[in-house]
């Protein structure tokens, strides 16, 4: 699948990709490319990790006195005379990806307000639709129904406590909702619309076992239902698979086609053996990371990275571990993350050290856990 | 019974409407802006000093934010934007109208932060990072680990930065903070496509071996 002349041959336009100044042909011809090619798509996602140091808000806004003063001065240097007061300068809004100055105009606020107002209205128009429908006797939707629904399945309940409780949460989409239904509730779904056949129930209540189970090739892995994680988080609290849980339960993978659930049972990491001093569970975990965000892509990247996963082999699959692994410590390392989470991180890394000095490399391994324990505790270290 | 067309009609022309008003609203805004900053610039030209204090307030804090990334210091970042202003305000007659007001702003700046950067080296010493140490406290102090995190965060992200050299930095901060084109980097810096270019992939290259060393990026693919 990859072909490392033609990929050098591509990287070298990377940068121009990303800045927007090929052409569209061969921006086209780029696109193209790295819908098939992960290794490109790897170091686009490098390049854009090294960019974001230059966007990093690390020199803060010296304050609105600063700004006056440096005016006051200017102004004195350049012989104005001292007006009665300085008016103050713009408020900085600059976090992170936001940048200074991007700010809009009273009219556009006004025209956005009205636009608001509109939107307001459609959904209180909606309101009285789903009101007025009731009251009909129309069933409004299985969604309403499902929201409805008293008798809360253990499943609904799990997926409530992995969401969270709050309140200020907005409703579940429909799509969210197909998530936390029962197995059971899932298949009748899909049967209903087509999407799945009776063949594939027997697929499906094989495939939590064989996460994590090993056949004479390597681990058997399968494509993660989205019940196989819930349970798995539900026994496995501390692993860092209740960090993606979260994400993962409010964007669901969407169903299978029929090329996907050929390859649902096949074995989709054969060579991830790295060392026999890495945990087979935190190989299943990184290889099921893998796959989840594979099946978070539009439709035409997921199908290449179902069919690239299981040719996956060797220093790839290493790649493969890392890759996912620095997706973790980037939540780690980002300052909105909740406390629990980098708690969860740092048990993580504890739990599967061995794994991990064998990937990383003991140095490394020291400096990254010595870093998590740092965020944790500041004063003692 | 009420139909789905007889709410949606009225609601989505509503917001087409809304769209709409606020689209011409912010054309003719940026019309009026680009307006005003001639209007400013002919009267700063002919010695309004309050019509230039109007296009310092618009653009000094813009400036600012890239400069300090240049200079990487505060104080040093103040001279260049407090320079930058007093010589365009003294040279605004060379100006020519037909030219974009900040990019011609931002060759002064960039020229004078660069050839800071190169006077300040000799005198580089530990008062300044103590200075720069001091300065970049960050403004909310009562979670000690957001702070840490602050902190080692900004540590990281300034040391790769000082990896660059001044010109490699300045392209790479013009092209990723500022949003340039590479035409617009080569004109501001008085240099071809092609050395942007160069440049910018070195700068790249730099910041990614960094990150590799420290463990933020894999090694290879």
């Amino acid at each position: 699948m990859k072909n490392h002349s033609i990929c050098e041959k591509f990287q070298v336009k990377l940068h121009e990709y990303l800045d927007n100044e090929l052409s569209a042909e061969e921006a086209g011809l780029v696109k193209q490319h790295l819908r098939i090619c992960i290794g490109c798509r790897l170091e686009l996602e490098k390049i854009r990790k090294v960019d974001s140091i230059g966007t990093a808000d690390v020199f803060p806004d010296p304050g609105n006195e600063f700004w006056i003063n440096q005016r006051r001065r200017i102004g004195t240097a350049i012989g104005a005379a001292e007006p009665a007061s300085y008016p103050p300068a713009a408020p900085h809004t600059e976090h992170w990806t936001l940048k200074p100055f991007k700010s809009f105009g009273w009219r556009t606020a006004v025209g956005l307000s009205a636009a608001a107002v509109l939107i307001l209205f459609v959904m209180s128009a909606v309101d009285r639709l789903d009101f007025f429908r009731q009251w009909t006797g129309q069933n409004v939707s299985g969604v309403t129904e499902s929201i409805g629904d008293t008798g809360k399945s253990d499943k609904s309940k799990l997926a409530e406590e992995t969401i969270g409780k709050t309140t200020d949460k907005p409703p579940l989409t429909a799509g969210e909702q197909a998530a936390i239904q029962t197995p059971e509730q899932q298949k009748a779904q899909m049967k209903s619309t087509g999407k799945i056949d009776i063949t594939d129930e027997k697929i499906a209540k094989t495939s939590d076992v064989q996460a994590g189970s090993k056949n004479e090739k390597g681990i058997k892995i399968t494509i993660p239902s989205i019940e196989g994680f819930a349970a798995k988080q539900k026994t496995d609290t501390k692993s860092m698979t209740a960090l993606n849980q979260k994400t993962d339960l409010r964007n669901p993978p969407i169903p299978l086609t029929t090329a996907e659930k050929d390859l649902r049972t096949v074995t989709a990491i054969e060579g991830l053996r790295i060392s026999k001093n890495v945990d087979q569970e935190f190989e299943t975990y990184i290889a099921n990371q893998a796959l989840i965000n594979a099946l978070k892509d539009p439709v035409e990247q997921k199908n290449q990275w179902l069919i690239y996963l299981p040719t996956v082999k060797g220093k790839e699959v290493q790649d493969l571990v890392i890759y996912e692994l620095y997706n973790i410590y980037y939540k780690i390392v980002n300052p909105d993350s909740p406390k629990e989470l980098k708690k969860e991180a740092l048990d993580f890394v504890i739990k599967y050290e061995k794994s991990l000095i064998t990937i990383l490399g003991e140095p490394l391994y020291e400096k990254r856990l010595l870093y998590f324990k740092k965020m944790l505790n500041p004063g003692a270290y | 019974m009420v139909s789905y067309l007889e709410i949606a009609i009225p609601v989505m022309s509503g917001i087409f409407t809304g769209l709409a008003v606020t689209g011409v609203l912010s054309h003719n805004n940026a019309h009026k802006d680009e307006d005003s900053e001639t209007l400013l610039i002919q009267r700063a030209k002919n010695g309004d000093t309050k019509a230039f204090d109007s296009l310092v307030m618009k653009y000094q804090q813009r400036l600012y934010f890239v400069i300090v990334r240049i200079v990487l210091n505060h104080e040093d970042a103040d001279d260049v934007v407090q320079d930058t202003f007093i010589k365009a305000y003294r040279s605004l007659d060379s100006f020519d109208e037909s030219y974009r007001f900040y990019t011609w702003l931002y060759r002064i700046a960039v020229n004078t932060a660069l050839n800071l950067v190169k006077h300040r080296k000799h005198k580089e010493s530990s008062l300044e990072k103590k200075q720069e140490n001091n300065r970049y406290e960050p403004q909310n102090n009562n979670n000690l680990e957001d702070d840490y995190i602050y902190k080692e965060m900004t540590g990281e992200v300034r040391t790769a930065i000082k990896l660059l050299a001044p010109e490699m930095r300045t392209v790479f901060i013009l092209r990723v903070f500022e949003e340039m084109s590479y035409k617009e980097i080569a004109e501001t810096m008085g240099i071809s496509i092609g050395t942007v270019m160069s440049r910018l992939n070195r700068a790249r290259n730099t910041l990614k071996d960094y990150l590799q060393n420290i463990g933020l990026i894999q090694n290879s693919i």
